[in-house]
């Protein structure tokens, strides 16, 4: 009885998961470039409905100029640009939807950071 | 988050390089292109490879701090000795342990009340896949771990094809915790990284022979990269470290291989592809 009050209180009930399947955008699964998907939800737009940001490797030159001073020798195509996508919700808070997804902007150009 | 106080969100993000890249917002839905933190002594902010950071008040002082997950290193406080609208960030990450002692793992470590008791848990993916979760066991404002919980068994490695396509996540996962349909309970989105095998045409008779009259010549530049290697690795973890004159040899024994090295592979006729996907975890 003491063994099993004490499991409760360091293992708290949490919901069991049942896998529904891969999101997708569209009629096709969404499949980040070079993998590494991150996914993130808020709403992006106001409109009350969480949006879908998902994060990725990416397969474009991170430019050097940007990196820190240690690794300014780095040679051109060491490492990628990671960018973040951004889904917006077409569908309900209860069952969303998304369709194409645009690249999240940052000073005029597309949002990154480096991935090797 | 707000990360400077000034009323607008701006966004973090880690990178595989293991600096912490802030966009600052000018304006809401504005934001400067990323550059990365540096701690209170004026160095980058850097611990560790591919890790991810989310801002929050994790010592209950009143300004945010850093919580990063890391690929393989544990998971760190950074704390903000500065001011709420002005983060000075601390020279060393404290490692998160559990209050059995152990140290928390995460790919990425995400805040979320998992259990519903009103108290930020943290909720982490895996570099080997999977999901799990450390409950908050802590006093309101307080963190104190409970161990680790699994959420989403890891997956058994095998080789898979395009044509089988993936049974589950892979590896890496990145996890996100919210109600994703709005029924109430607690749903989990998993990201990875995965390969699928596919197969090339088979090589000609031509193509046979050209492999066969080169592998000659590429057992030879591997066995000199192979002995430039083992030398390299014989002064791994001794005083000194490698000396440059062993690194310089190494490089330049890569250098002449490399193209051996490209040549043969692509005798290959099994390639991969590398797929990312995000995969949802409903609440029962």
């Amino acid at each position: 009885m003491i063994f099993a009050i004490t499991l409760t209180l360091f293992f708290a009930q949490s919901t069991p998961l049942a896998l529904s399947g891969r999101l997708k955008a569209g009629d096709d699964f969404i499949d980040v470039t070079v993998g590494h998907a991150a996914p993130f939800m808020k709403d992006m737009n106001g409109d009350g409905l969480m949006d879908l940001l998902v994060g990725e490797f990416g397969d474009e030159d991170f430019p050097v100029s940007r990196l820190p001073d240690s690794m300014q020798d780095s040679k051109p195509g060491q490492y990628s640009q990671g960018k973040l996508r951004v889904y917006l919700n077409q569908g309900t808070a209860s069952v969303p939807k998304y369709e194409a997804f645009a690249y999240l902007q940052a000073g005029g150009e597309d949002a990154s950071v480096p991935t090797t | 988050m707000d990360y400077d106080a000034d009323g607008d969100e701006d966004i973090l993000s880690g990178s595989y390089t293991g600096e912490v890249y802030y966009f600052e917002a000018t304006a809401p839905g504005v934001w400067k292109q990323g550059v990365y933190l540096r701690n209170m002594d004026g160095n980058v902010l850097n611990v560790g490879i591919s890790l991810t950071p989310e801002a929050h008040d994790m010592d209950a002082d009143g300004d945010l701090d850093l919580l990063i997950g890391t690929r393989s290193d544990g998971v760190f406080v950074f704390e903000n000795r500065g001011t709420r609208s002005l983060p000075q960030w601390s020279a060393d990450g404290i490692p998160l342990k559990t209050s059995p002692g152990d140290e928390l793992e995460g790919s990425n470590a995400h805040l979320a009340d998992w259990d519903g008791d009103g108290k930020l848990d943290i909720v982490a993916g895996s570099e080997w896949g999977g999901a799990h979760w450390y409950q908050n066991v802590g006093k309101a404002g307080q963190f104190v771990f409970a161990a680790s919980q699994e959420l989403v068994a890891r997956g058994k490695f095998m080789e898979r094809t395009e044509e089988d396509g993936p049974v589950g996540p892979g590896s890496r996962t990145k996890v996100h915790a919210m109600d994703y349909n709005a029924d109430g309970k607690m749903d989990l989105l998993v990201g990875d990284v995965q390969w699928l095998e596919y197969q090339l045409q088979p090589l000609t008779a031509k193509e046979k022979a050209e492999k066969q009259a080169f592998k000659p010549k590429y057992k030879a530049a591997e066995a000199t990269y192979d002995q430039a290697v083992d030398e390299r690795n014989s002064h791994v973890g001794k005083p000194g470290g490698i000396p440059e004159e062993v690194l310089q040899r190494y490089q330049n024994a890569n250098d002449v291989f490399a193209p051996f090295r490209r040549q043969w592979s692509g005798y290959k006729r099994s390639r991969t592809n590398t797929h990312g996907w995000v995969w949802l975890y409903l609440g029962e």
